[in-house]
């Protein structure tokens, strides 16, 4: 069971979040729904240890942090290395590469730059990528946001194969988007605006 | 490969034409003080057979080679460092902007009075000069880092040298070949002034006997090899290296 309790979080003098209790069992899936603004996105900053700028009380994580990787909204992937190189920065071996990229559909575009792929093959690597780092936890911000439905389709497909194929990975997913929640998430939290 | 042969067509091309409206105001005003292209290729052959020509170039490139090297490492160093650390660019910026706005002649002549006509106060003058300049662009480059691709190189785990060679390096490339091709041209024109006031070899030396005797078929011969030697520079290890270095800028979308 993974625990991360906030009591309030304030960002420029405005508390985002207030009394946070996350709970989700190994290989759980835990979407949190919420409007624009409501602080989802601030959430799995924290939760990754990278919002550095707020402050911040609560006693985060309960015991030792779980080893994380994170689909951002925008891909993050480095626009001047291929998409074999942006991975095996990751993982070196470069078979285990390549069998993830088969899984996803883009074995063939290994030697692409970032640039040269769709907003939807960028977030598939980006998933491969988050895969590589073998985490307990995959924290996905609005993976299928600004996707055209037929591609938001087929990417939640494919969030569905990988929990399938990946057992013991908890999954906390964010979202504005009910339909997403209902189809992926064991359980769901609603996070509201103040 | 088409493109950087047409390019080198057109470069080649406005060379030719440069000649060309040379040599025909040479013809008109016909006087030693403006020699015809001819001439000034017969004075570079004449340096050449008294080998002049080419130990006072070798003289000129190394030390253009040691106070680049050395004005890039140093300026480039104190450049990230300013750009990423608010703290550190408020301390040095005054002295950058002090730094800016001293007449390079002034670096020079202080030196040369300081340390006396060496080579050490050659150089280092040049290096004086020029760092500052690398600094400022190298800073900018540094304050443009993305602060996101950081965030995701800092969750991804990346050591530090796969920060250095993949996502620090790539982003200040840019600001780095700016600096270069402004250090080569600014910095070979300053070792020349040095070579002038201070040094008994080197084009900036020789340009200075010609200039006594007003010889200005042999300054100009100096100065055209020089120029030629900065260009094959330019078109051989710079505009290759920033070619393939940008290629990922130039892809189209599947």
């Amino acid at each position: 069971m993974y625990k991360f309790v906030i009591n309030k979080l304030k960002f420029a003098e405005k508390v985002v979040l207030k009394d946070i209790q996350v709970e989700l069992d190994k290989g759980e899936t835990l979407c949190i729904l919420g409007p624009s603004g409501c602080g989802k996105t601030t959430l799995l900053n924290v939760m990754a240890g990278i919002n550095q700028t707020s402050d911040f009380s609560g006693s985060g994580w309960q015991g030792q942090p779980p080893d994380i990787a994170y689909l951002f909204q925008e891909p993050r992937l480095l626009p001047w290395r291929t998409v074999l190189q942006n991975l095996c920065l990751i993982e070196p071996n470069t078979k285990k590469v390549f069998e993830l990229l088969h899984k996803v559909g883009l074995d063939q575009y290994a030697d692409y730059y970032p640039a040269a792929l769709s907003l939807g093959m960028e977030r598939r690597v980006a998933l491969v990528r988050c895969l590589l780092l073998s985490p307990e936890i995959v924290l996905m911000d609005e993976a299928l946001a600004s996707l055209d439905e037929s591609t938001a389709a087929e990417m939640r497909k494919l969030i569905k194969q990988l929990i399938c194929d990946h057992p013991g990975k908890s999954l906390i997913y964010v979202t504005h988007d009910k339909r997403d929640a209902q189809e992926l998430a064991d359980q769901i939290m609603i996070l509201n605006s103040h | 490969m088409i493109q950087a042969r047409n390019r080198l067509a057109d470069q080649l091309l406005a060379i030719a034409a440069l000649m060309v409206v040379w040599w025909v105001i040479s013809f008109i005003v016909s006087n030693p003080l403006l020699p015809s292209p001819v001439d000034v290729l017969s004075s570079i052959n004449t340096e050449l057979n008294e080998n002049r020509l080419i130990s006072n170039v070798l003289a000129t490139l190394q030390r253009v080679a040691i106070s680049f090297t050395f004005a890039m490492l140093l300026g480039g160093t104190l450049g990230i460092l300013m750009g990423a650390v608010p703290r550190i660019n408020r301390f040095f910026d005054p002295f950058l902007i002090i730094l800016l706005n001293i007449p390079a002649l002034v670096i020079i002549i202080l030196l040369y009075i300081w340390f006396g006509l060496v080579e050490v106060a050659a150089v280092a003058a040049v290096i004086i000069n020029k760092l500052p300049n690398v600094a400022v662009t190298i800073r900018e480059g540094g304050r443009l880092f993305d602060s996101k691709l950081n965030e995701m190189a800092n969750l991804y785990k990346f050591s530090f040298s796969q920060k250095i060679a993949h996502l620090w390096w790539p982003q200040i490339f840019p600001y780095f070949m700016v600096a270069t091709r402004g250090g080569l041209a600014l910095i070979w024109k300053i070792v020349l002034v040095v070579e002038l006031l201070g040094r008994s070899d080197g084009v900036g030396f020789q340009l200075h006997l010609a200039f006594q005797m007003f010889d200005v078929s042999t300054i100009l011969a100096y100065s055209l090899v020089f120029i030629s030697i900065v260009q094959v520079i330019e078109w051989c290890i710079l505009q290759p290296l920033d070619h393939k270095a940008q290629r990922w800028q130039r892809v189209q979308r599947v």
